[in-house]
């Protein structure tokens, strides 16, 4: 045997093992409880390999979303931030300002009241904020400062960063098995949450897009409605105080309106654990409430804040809504309670933003596609079904057509379909609804490459080649035209893998892993059958391609 | 077997003229289809809420309208989805699909989804049906994904406009690709003519159909180039003609066994795979089509506008 074909062989049959030993842990996967039915030796030997094919969501069932963070209002307020900042070191170095504020197009403008402290007020900040922020002058008075870009996008991307971060630690709290969280785009996120069930499907639409923002403020005036709050403060809400509703859990109708102060702040931030409990009142009609507990830094900062205040109202205030308003009767350190009257549900599911804390800003679900169980084992048995009858009849057209010779390129079907599977497994890529439909029609491609060669073969034959020869021939001219009609479908397939998502990725997958294959299997793995034919049968062998050959 | 007889000698480019008006028409055609009558754009592309219901048993589709129209979620569109070939009976599926994703109750945004599901309840009991999937699409995103879609297929022509070029010639790269818009072109004519709904999987389907057709297309330019290299007399045109009688065959196999696996998966398959299947079994046949008629032949009318090149010229390349 020439050493070329050993060698040949020997690589075919390595590659063939290989495919087999991925495919196992897929074959002995118990998809629906999606748990493994390898023995457990198998699965202690690290080596093994122990993934299976993953189904895409739309097949397993689950939900698969993309939000979008506000990455505008991250500038806004780290910029009110640096305003708040530049404010308080004007006041503490004796500059007089008019005014200062931040403008609705991202700007800090500034308003000296004279010519002097303009200059010594326009040279703080360009001392201490030169880098991010950028001067310029359109009145004598009026400076504005622009913020720079590479600061702005730090800020977005810092912004993104947290939220993903929020997001992944609700999404733990909330318990789901596998989920993937990943940034799509500069400002969206897509969570893939497998497993969600219908009736999960709105608590956790809930707790992904709550802001869980908490704050603790001294209450200064309460009214039953937001005008009696105002004539009390001559029609303006002073500086330094927002006015804010407090709102039934139950009606959602607002009960009073609270003005409140704004410092001295303190946050959810602080928070290391917060639970639900029924708060021993529930035959008062009370529901459930949320225990939470602060930090060594929290505590610190609530006994003082307390300490200082006994006897005054302290508002805890959820998401810009007052939820009570308790008197302070002591000095508190590190725990305290959210009453509201909540549902079973509704506490948990405060109890679990809480734990995993609050969204730096806004979000909003741009796109949504769940799948039930139900639906996904229908389409899996559809898809099934269709992509068998497919092949089927490809690989009896094959034959019909080619006689023996189709039967070889048949074998180089199946190769082809063990070697989809084994990158499926080991790349851990998901098999998704239009990928099943993707390996159907790379059978139907990956035939085209035998196609050439046997039809190249055909036409050496007709021009009075040896059966030898015309393998040959048939082999070495196809080569090239194989490569390179298969190489423009990759450039397609690498496309539609780079612009889609989820279901068109996994098609864009198989269609990529198949076309690979199918050059292999086509122009290695059929010819090194042919070879080892002729090398035993020898001339007396007809190696039939539908055709008769000279010899 | 054979069926295409060995020494076929038809004249592909002679009537060159007469493919190009049918094709320009055809092209025409097609791009007044987005005019009328209107691409039927679904939820990828429209955004909106979608639910996918299954009811045990057969309910009525009027009564179901009702209840769906009383929400006040913008136009509600009701499709009725029968069990289908070797599927379960017994049961009957309905895609509800509204425009909004939320309304307003009570100063409470409440998802659209939610509220149809109770309104169903509330119609026709909570026990009757079943809700098997939910999507839901912002208008921001539709927008986004059309423009994307329309993005990768021109950045996939642009792809192959290069590999051909460097692995052939900028003539015959172009030629190909233009062959490959007409496909995409045609094809997308053909399902806004039967009306079937735009998805994200028509876009793969698309990019499927070019990533077909530039394979027949490379083929015939690799005999091209084959025989260009061996002729000795006769024209680019003559040689054309040759390599296609001398590919006809393969042409026409591989398009049969491509077009068999998507035939069963058009039968066999529902929702996107159908629809995938129905627009590949279309321009399967398309880019069979301009592979043999159009493309090459596009070569030769590079030539009739830039001027002649003699063989020995050609072959130096």
């Amino acid at each position: 045997m020439p050493s070329n074909l050993r060698w040949k062989i020997i690589l075919i049959a390595v590659l063939t093992a290989l495919g087999i030993f991925l495919c196992v842990p897929s074959l002995m996967w118990d998809y629906s409880s999606n748990t493994s039915r390898m023995p457990d030796w198998w699965h202690d030997a690290k080596v093994l390999p122990r993934r299976a094919v993953v189904l895409g969501l739309d097949l397993q069932g689950g939900m698969h979303l993309v939000v979008s963070v506000d990455t505008e209002e991250a500038v806004r307020n780290d910029l009110t931030q640096i305003k708040d900042y530049i404010k308080d070191a004007l006041r503490q170095e004796k500059i007089v300002v008019e005014d200062i504020q931040t403008t609705p197009d991202n700007k800090i403008q500034i308003d000296f009241s004279d010519s002097a402290n303009l200059d010594k007020g326009s040279t703080w900040v360009r001392k201490f904020y030169g880098r991010v922020l950028q001067e310029s002058a359109p009145s004598t008075l009026r400076r504005v400062y622009t913020l720079d870009d590479t600061q702005a996008n730090e800020y977005r991307n810092n912004a993104v960063k947290q939220v993903m971060e929020t997001l992944t630690s609700r999404i733990d709290e909330f318990g789901v098995s596998e989920p993937s969280i990943q940034k799509q785009s500069r400002n969206r996120i897509v969570l893939q949450l497998p497993g969600i069930k219908e009736e999960d499907r709105n608590r956790v639409l809930n707790i992904i897009q709550r802001t869980a923002k908490l704050e603790f403020l001294l209450v200064d005036d309460v009214a039953s409605s937001k005008e009696a709050l105002l004539a009390r403060s001559n029609g303006n809400v002073p500086p330094g105080k927002i006015i804010l509703p407090e709102v039934d859990e139950k009606t959602g109708k607002v009960s009073a309106w609270y003005l409140l102060k704004t410092e001295p702040k303190m946050t959810g931030s602080y928070l290391v654990d917060a639970r639900m409990n029924t708060g021993g009142k529930m035959d008062l009609g009370g529901g459930y409430n949320v225990d939470f507990q602060f930090n060594l830094e929290g505590a610190r900062l609530f006994s003082r804040i307390t300490g200082e205040n006994i006897g005054k109202n302290l508002a805890i205030v959820l998401e810009d809504k007052v939820k009570s308003a308790p008197v302070i009767k002591a000095r508190i350190f590190d725990r305290g309670v959210i009453e509201g009257r909540f549902s079973l549900e509704e506490a948990r599911d405060l109890a679990i933003v809480l734990r995993a804390g609050a969204l730096p800003v806004g979000i909003r679900v741009e796109e949504e596609r769940t799948v039930g169980p139900t639906l996904g084992k229908d389409l899996i048995a559809r898809g099934q079904l269709a992509a068998l009858t497919a092949v089927a009849a490809v690989l009896l057209f094959m034959v019909t057509y080619y006689s023996a010779g189709g039967l070889i390129a048949d074998l180089a079907v199946f190769l082809n379909l063990l070697f989809i599977f084994a990158g499926l497994a080991s790349l851990r890529a998901t098999l998704t609804l239009p990928g099943i439909a993707g390996i159907a029609l790379t059978v139907g491609m990956a035939v085209d490459a035998n196609v050439i060669i046997f039809e190249r073969m055909r036409e050496e034959i007709r021009a009075g080649k040896t059966m030898r020869a015309a393998i040959d021939a048939g082999y070495q001219r196809s080569l090239w035209t194989i490569l390179d009609s298969n190489i423009t479908t990759l450039i397609a397939a690498a496309i539609l893998f780079q612009v889609g998502t989820g279901p068109i990725r996994g098609f864009a997958v198989t269609l990529t892993i198949g076309l690979v294959s199918s050059v292999f299997t086509s122009v290695v793995a059929t010819r090194t059958i042919y070879d080892l034919w002729y090398l035993y049968t020898g001339k007396s062998g007809k190696l039939r391609i539908g055709l008769k050959s000279a010899d | 077997m054979q069926w295409i007889k060995p020494g076929t000698k038809i004249d592909f480019v002679g009537k060159r003229i007469y493919f190009f008006i049918a094709s320009l028409t055809a092209i025409v055609l097609s791009l007044l289809s987005f005019l009328w009558p209107k691409p039927n754009w679904g939820l990828d592309f429209k955004g909106g809420s979608e639910l996918r219901v299954r009811f045990a048993k057969e309910v009525e589709v009027g009564k179901l309208r009702k209840a769906m129209d009383s929400l006040n979620l913008g136009e509600a569109q009701i499709q009725s989805i029968k069990p289908g070939i070797a599927e379960e009976k017994g049961h009957e599926d309905f895609i509800i699909r509204v425009e909004l994703q939320q309304a307003k109750e009570d100063q409470k945004t409440v998802q659209a989804s939610k509220l149809i599901s109770d309104k169903l309840a509330e119609t026709f009991g909570a026990d009757s049906f079943q809700v098997l999937s939910i999507n839901f699409v912002g208008p921001k995103v539709g927008k986004e994904l059309r423009v994307h879609g329309v993005q990768a297929l021109v950045y996939a022509m642009i792809g192959i406009l290069v590999y051909v070029s460097v692995r052939f010639e900028f003539r015959y790269a172009l030629g190909a690709v233009l062959a490959l818009l007409h496909d995409s072109i045609i094809s997308a004519g053909f399902y806004n003519v039967i009306q079937r709904e735009w998805s994200l999987t028509i876009i793969a389907a698309l990019l499927t159909i070019i990533g077909y057709s530039v394979n027949d297309t490379i083929v015939v330019y690799d005999r091209i180039r084959e025989n260009v290299r061996k002729a000795r007399r006769g024209t680019l045109g003559e040689i054309i003609n040759q390599s296609l009688n001398e590919t006809l065959s393969r042409t026409i196999l591989t398009s049969f066994a491509t077009m068999l696996a998507v035939l069963f998966l058009a039968i066999f398959g529902t929702g996107v795979i159908r629809d995938f299947s129905i627009i590949m079994l279309f321009g399967i046949v398309v880019g069979t089509y301009s592979s043999i008629y159009i493309a090459s032949s596009l070569v030769l009318l590079y030539d009739d506008i830039r001027g002649r090149r003699s063989l020995d010229q050609e072959r130096k390349k």
